[in-house]
């Protein structure tokens, strides 16, 4: 019997490589750096010792946030503290594992000052940029008054997270009322990597003709939007129907 | 994670894409890829209005059609890029409608309580059941069994025909019994205004039926609106539109800048209209001003640029302070010394008459022309104790109302007692002058403690980007400043309306708006937002409310009784000559309309005298009583109550979702919702859209709410309870004796219930002819082929006259009482005058004067930014506070004098010294104690409507100086009745203390509302799966200084607990400078959407005098960490 969670991978991987990757070939090497715990010290992989404090303390005060990365992240980060899976389990930043911490790897440091990663809102799939107004991701954020700008227009409320205010707990991705989040938490180098293309398409689109961003929003994003809800009716079927849920 | 990412990166090679090629190149290509991703047939169809708030955006359905073009299901809502409304946007609700609308346990057939069923015959049955026998029921009060649980286990699929002889039956018995007083309904804003029209006609002119005993929820929404509208301007509904908050005026290019938003969540509650808020303020923050008064920073501080953290309850206190700043201190008026003379002292210490004064601020060629003063000379603050034989039990509520004592200045009621237009001038000045005088005790300084008792406002730094803490009266001077210089619009919703001052917080509003001039010009509006979709539509205009009559009547006024008799009885008899009846069974018929003198009671008056047992048959309809009343748990546990040997009470309910009040109803009727049927709403801004069907509902057995209560009446047409065809005659088609199988068919079909809706809407169109509310114009053909609809007025000229047509086209109504906009304007305005000038012709001449003297005025219009032939007529003013003059002819004409009514609205009790001629605080306190008589509601509601039993009225003192003291004060204020760690106590004249209320262990504040992410109460939004992944429960706002200080962390469950219940809930910790929003320091928010945490367990039910619009924005609660056994809230001792 397949499991459902591979199952859905399987399916969205082949889903996903036939519609975003069709026309790129650039690759981003995501084992580069990970996202941390919060208040990581800057040389954090030679500081840590594996001790799993971090990861015991996150499952105590229940947020499981924190999970030891694996191969994949290559052997240097093995075995060391990682936060994954923001879609189910974001950071809180309730500073419980920076206490923990016996070698300083983690510091326990205002909330405001942590910076774990930086999140970035995929315009595309953004409801608040294609004709939605939702304030989802804003609201949960708790210092969304510095992080959060919105660039409002008649195509939607557009929300824009400041890279130097978000201190990427992720509160934001699990949020995010889309079926795929439309944002996502990058590491820093990887932000850095992206960010003049990021900027310059948000600008882009900003300041598309009406026609043209009518075209944008109607046609292609709130299609791609929509049609994700259908996928996933779909998949929901087959799901029945093989009996795997 | 890795998925999401790698998605990611292709906006950029989007972006690049588009940047190279150009836009159209790319776009086919991903035309082409979305094409390839799904091979079936769509096509939009126009829906109209969202089900959900009443900004009412445009709708269309996006559906999977078959091979012949026929819709197999909806696929996705989207929004109308041709609306004017939300030009395409939808907030994320109404993105998932029809997402809510696929929940799979919808009630499919008709249902009862498995307790009914005659184990005999295994039918339902009055008589031999378990339920009247053995006296059991399977409801639960405490709201513990998940609702479509309660549902599958506890109920029993019946067939209609079997269903609705049931509840004829019980019906019939009930009226028997106990007589016509004894049925009542709870209806909806949410509902169709043709559906609510035909329950709303049956109740209030249908012979054995005809008892007013009609609610709805927009009482527990709009009600102090109304009111508020209905004592200013004499019309309810806002008389502005959206277009004034950025649609340039077609003659002047204006729209506001400036917003003073109070007691409203627009972000959340109105997102489509905030957005466009929002964009005005992004595009030009320096010019645009936004204010946000309210206990809590919402999530429209995020565009605030000052917020004033006022104590809920204090926003009079607030108001008038602003209208200080703008009439003493910005024209240094010092105090008044002459109020007979309109005589002021300045403070340079000369003393001039106002007349001489060069005013700023004040818009006084404005009010001298259009408005006249409404002054309180004494207003006692009384506590009535109301003794309910069970259910309700004991309850205080506040009544200030008694024995108040109003003026006006000049006096319209007595208009023929002026002889020359000085006269009248005179007492103009003179209103003028003690409304100063009035106004002389809310400086800034003197009330700034009772405002924000200890709280810092807010003023957003624009160059730091931050929030930095201001002095309070420094505020107040700005937040007037902003009103008075830009071009404003108030908005306010609930924080205002659900109050016990509800109705003058409204008036105050106004008289901010008349007094600086900013009302029915482009841009410039106190516009109150209305909750639910229909409320204005289908609620407020028609008059579906206990008290209310169609369009602006009321059952109350014997010539609007006459008015709706005689349109009904025209109708009536041309069906039934048309059936072929003979004229003397006409007749007969005809006599059986009536329409009983006395309103019923209001929402939560009826649902005491449900739980005390005296309401038997109870409809509730597409409405969610059982979680949204305050206090709910008394009002579940009195509908859920038994009575061994009777079969009362019986809660039938019609409904579209398994909802907390299904949990107390006997039966339960399956609504067909949304676009499965066909009707019309009406928007806050009078935009009426027509809904049209799309496709049918998941079972044939779900029916149009409209269908079911006329299939319902239809049978007791039958049993001569109503008169014949009194609602057989909406049917499209005629059928014999198997009517009811013949109707279940043919309902779904596009054509048959557009028919009878349309049969509906024409006698709705009839019945609104020539009155302020006009849509006779308003054809169905005409909003069957506009989607985004029509605003009313909307009169029959509009078919007839070019200029009215001319005019309607190019403004569409968008401002009401101002020409060129309102397109009866000069209708209504000469009706009035006509009407004034038979019996005092020197004052109407006075009032045309000053109308034909701003007609000419260029310069003023200049300056105001209007177009110069505009001129204004409050062509409703003040009808409802005035009433009408009995002519010696024998005719009774209404009082309308074309002018709107600035109040004064005291925060506390008040009397008017005539010796001293100065305002003082009232310190004697009434108090009443009564018990209800039931057998006085079922006669004829004798004596009055007040069916009680007065046994104690005494007058007590006020405890302590409410001069210094601020808790003597809070003892004394009007509102709020609960206020937090305050021992609300009298001294009796026996030397006893009184004590109403003791809150002195709940220091903090608590009030419900409403998230952008759920409707309401939930029953829609949160059966969609990715709604409930963002927010699944309900969670309680705690001040981060509040929770530093009791030790309570983010995500921690928390008990909140009120005098009547507790709760255990999330904490959810918000500092109001960092975070998007966050109340005061000592005040609590919950949502109240949760049907596993019904949170309104917590609330007083206290109620607004005049609106009777229940207070959900204070409660008196502690707060402390720890988990309770029970998740769901728990019920303490019912208290008064």
């Amino acid at each position: 019997m397949i499991k459902r969670r591979e199952f859905l991978k399987i399916t969205f991987l082949t889903f996903l490589s036939s519609v975003a990757f069709a026309s790129t070939n650039r690759k981003i090497e995501y084992d580069e750096e990970v996202i941390r715990p919060p208040g990581a010290v800057k040389d954090f992989s030679s500081r840590c010792i594996r001790c799993i404090s971090c990861l015991s303390a996150c499952t105590r005060v229940k947020r499981y946030a924190i999970s030891l990365a694996g191969i994949s992240k290559g052997l240097k980060n093995l075995g060391t503290p990682v936060v994954e899976n923001m879609r189910e389990y974001p950071c809180d930043l309730c500073m419980e594992c920076t206490k923990v911490c016996p070698t300083g790897a983690l510091q326990e440091i205002p909330k405001e000052e942590v910076k774990m990663g930086i999140a970035v809102i995929d315009i595309d799939l953004c409801l608040g940029w294609n004709s939605d107004i939702c304030l989802s991701c804003s609201k949960v954020c708790p210092f969304a008054n510095d992080v959060f700008e919105f660039k409002n227009s008649m195509w939607g409320n557009q929300p824009y997270i400041k890279p130097d205010k978000c201190v990427g707990c992720g509160l934001c991705v699990k949020a995010c009322i889309t079926k795929e989040p439309a944002v996502i938490v990058y590491p820093i180098k990887e932000y850095k990597k992206i960010e003049k293309e990021y900027l310059t398409y948000l600008e882009y689109v900003e300041n598309l003709p009406y026609i043209n961003r009518y075209k944008l929003v109607y046609e292609i994003n709130l299609p791609r939007i929509m049609k994700i809800g259908v996928e996933r009716g779909r998949e929901e079927m087959v799901l029945k129907q093989y009996k795997i849920r | 994670m890795k998925v999401s990412r790698r998605d990611f990166i292709r906006f950029s090679a989007l972006a690049a894409a588009l940047a190279c090629i150009g836009a159209g190149g790319s776009i086919v290509a991903r035309k082409e890829e979305v094409a390839k991703i799904v091979p079936i047939k769509t096509k939009d169809f126009p829906v109209g209005q969202c089900r959900y708030c009443a900004v009412g955006c445009t709708t269309i359905a996006e559906c999977e059609v078959d091979e012949t073009g026929k819709v197999v299901r909806v696929i996705a809502i989207k929004g109308d890029p041709d609306s004017p409304v939300n030009r395409g946007a939808l907030c994320i609700k109404g993105f998932f409608l029809n997402k809510a609308l696929e929940y799979k346990e919808r009630p499919k057939r008709p249902l009862i309580r498995k307790e009914w069923i005659n184990p005999a015959t295994g039918k339902p049955d009055l008589n031999n059941c378990p339920r009247v026998k053995e006296g059991i029921t399977t409801k639960d009060p405490l709201g513990r069994v998940p609702p479509e649980e309660d549902l599958k286990k506890n109920f029993v699929e019946v067939d209609w025909d079997t269903i609705l002889n049931f509840i004829a039956d019980a019906i019939e018995r009930s009226i028997k019994e106990y007589g016509k007083f004894s049925v009542a309904y709870y209806g909806s804003g949410q509902l169709g205004t043709e559906e609510t029209h035909v329950i709303n006609k049956v109740l209030k002119g249908g012979f054995m039926l005809a008892n007013n005993h009609i609610e709805g929820q927009p009482r527990m929404c709009m009600a102090s609106a109304v009111v508020g509208f209905l004592q200013t301007f004499g019309r309810d509904e806002p008389y502005g539109s959206f277009d004034d908050v950025d649609v340039p005026d077609p003659d002047t290019g204006v729209h506001a800048n400036t917003f003073f938003i109070m007691g409203s969540n627009t972000a959340e509650a109105h997102p489509i209209l905030f957005n466009r808020i929002a964009t005005l303020k992004y595009r030009d923050p320096e010019n645009v001003k936004i204010i946000l008064a309210d206990p809590r920073k919402t999530r429209v501080g995020a565009i605030a640029d000052l917020w004033l953290p006022f104590m809920s309850g204090s926003n009079l206190s607030l108001l008038n302070a602003m209208l200080h700043v703008i009439i003493l201190e910005a024209n240094n008026i010092k105090r008044v010394v002459d109020v007979d003379n309109a005589i002021v002292e300045l403070n340079d210490g000369r003393k001039v008459h106002l007349k001489d004064i060069d005013w700023k601020y004040v818009d006084i060629k404005f009010i001298r022309r259009h408005c006249n003063f409404g002054i309180i000379k004494k207003v006692q603050k009384v506590w009535v104790l109301s003794e309910y034989d069970g259910g309700r039990q004991k309850v205080w509520d506040p009544a200030y109302k008694i024995g108040l004592k109003a003026e006006f200045y000049p006096n319209p009621k007595n208009a023929d007692k002026y002889k020359s237009e000085e006269e009248i001038e005179k007492d103009w000045w003179k209103g003028f002058a003690l409304y100063i005088k009035f106004l002389e005790d809310y400086k800034p300084e003197k009330v700034k403690d009772v405002i924000f008792r200890g709280e810092k406002p807010l003023l957003f730094d624009r160059k730091k980007g931050e929030w930095v803490e201001i002095k309070e009266e420094e505020a107040i001077r700005l937040a007037a400043k902003w009103f008075a210089e830009g071009i404003t619009i108030s908005l306010w919703t609930m924080g205002v309306n659900q109050n016990v001052q509800g109705a003058w917080i409204n008036r105050a509003l106004h008289a901010l708006h008349l007094i600086t001039g900013k009302a029915a010009k482009p841009g410039r509006h106190s516009f109150s937002l209305t909750g639910q979709p229909n409320a204005c539509g289908g609620i407020r205009a028609p008059g579906a409310l206990c008290h209310a009559l169609f369009y602006g009547r009321v059952v109350a006024d014997p010539v609007n009784r006459k008015e709706v008799i005689e349109i009904w009885r025209k109708r009536l008899a041309d069906y039934l000559r048309k059936k072929g009846y003979s004229e003397e069974e006409i007749k007969k018929e005809l006599d059986k309309i009536q329409i009983h003198d006395k309103p019923g009671p209001h929402t939560i008056e009826m649902f005491r005298r449900l739980a005390a047992g005296q309401i038997k048959v109870m409809f509730i309809s597409t409405v969610n009583p059982g979680q949204s009343l305050p206090y709910a748990y008394v009002y579940r546990e009195g509908m859920s109550r038994v009575e061994k040997g009777k079969p009362w009470p019986l809660v039938i309910t019609l409904e579209a979702f398994p909802t907390t009040t299904t949990l107390c109803s006997d039966i339960v009727l399956p609504a067909a919702s949304w676009y499965e049927k066909s009707f019309t709403y009406g928007n806050t801004e009078r935009r009426y859209q027509y809904i049209r069907k799309v496709v049918d509902p998941p079972s044939k057995e779900m029916l149009p709410d409209s269908v079911i209560f006329a299939m319902i009446f239809r049978k007791l047409e039958e049993r001569g309870l109503l008169p014949k065809g009194f609602v057989s005659c909406f049917w499209p088609e005629e059928y014999g004796k198997d009517w009811v199988k013949k109707t279940i068919e043919n309902v779904h079909k596009f054509e048959w219930i557009d028919k009878f809706t349309e049969n509906i809407w024409n006698e709705l169109r009839e019945l609104s002819k020539d009155t302020f509310y006009d849509l006779s114009g308003m054809t169905r053909d005409m909003l069957r082929k506009k989607v985004s609809g029509y605003r009313l007025p909307l009169p029959s000229e509009y078919h007839t006259n070019p200029d009215v047509k001319a005019r309607y086209d190019k403004y569409m109504s968008k401002i009401t009482y101002a020409y060129p906009y309102d397109p009866h304007i000069e209708k209504q305005t000469k009706k009035a005058l006509d009407n004034l000038k038979k019996w005092a012709p020197v004052y109407a001449k006075w009032v045309e004067k000053l109308i034909e003297e701003e007609k000419k005025d260029l310069e003023y219009k200049r300056k105001e930014k209007v177009p110069e032939n505009w001129w204004v007529s409050f062509y409703a003013g003040c009808k409802p506070v005035y009433k009408r003059k009995a002519l010696p002819t024998g005719e009774k004409v209404p009082i309308i004098d074309c002018r709107a009514i600035i109040w004064m609205n005291p925060h506390w009790a008040t009397i008017y010294d005539e010796k001293e001629k100065r305002f003082k605080k009232f310190t004697k306190v009434r108090i009443i104690k009564q018990r209800f008589n039931p057998e006085k509601a079922y006669k004829g509601l004798t004596p009055g409507y007040k069916p009680y039993d007065r046994y104690e009225d005494i007058e007590a003192e006020v405890i302590g100086d409410p001069d210094k003291d601020l808790n003597a004060l809070f003892t004394l204020v009007l509102s709020p009745p609960e206020v937090p760690g305050v021992r609300i106590a009298y001294r009796r004249p026996d030397g006893k203390d009184e004590v109403i209320i003791d809150a002195s262990e709940y220091p903090y504040g608590f009030c419900t509302g409403r998230v952008i992410e759920h409707w309401h109460s939930g029953t829609m939004t949160l059966r969609v799966p990715e709604i409930k992944r963002v927010l699944p429960e309900a969670y309680v706002e705690i001040n981060a200084k509040l929770a530093e200080e009791l030790g309570i962390k983010d995500g921690e469950p928390v008990i909140v607990e009120s005098p009547r219940a507790k709760i255990e809930l999330k904490a959810k910790v918000l500092d109001p400078k960092k975070a998007l929003g966050g109340p005061r320091y000592d005040y609590l928010f919950a949502p109240w959407f949760d049907h596993n945490k019904l949170v309104s367990f917590l609330l007083r039910d206290n109620f607004d005098p005049f609106s009777f619009q229940a207070d959900y924005k204070m409660a008196a609660v502690k707060i402390y960490k720890g988990t309770l056994p029970v998740k769901q809230a728990v019920p303490k001792k019912i208290v008064a």
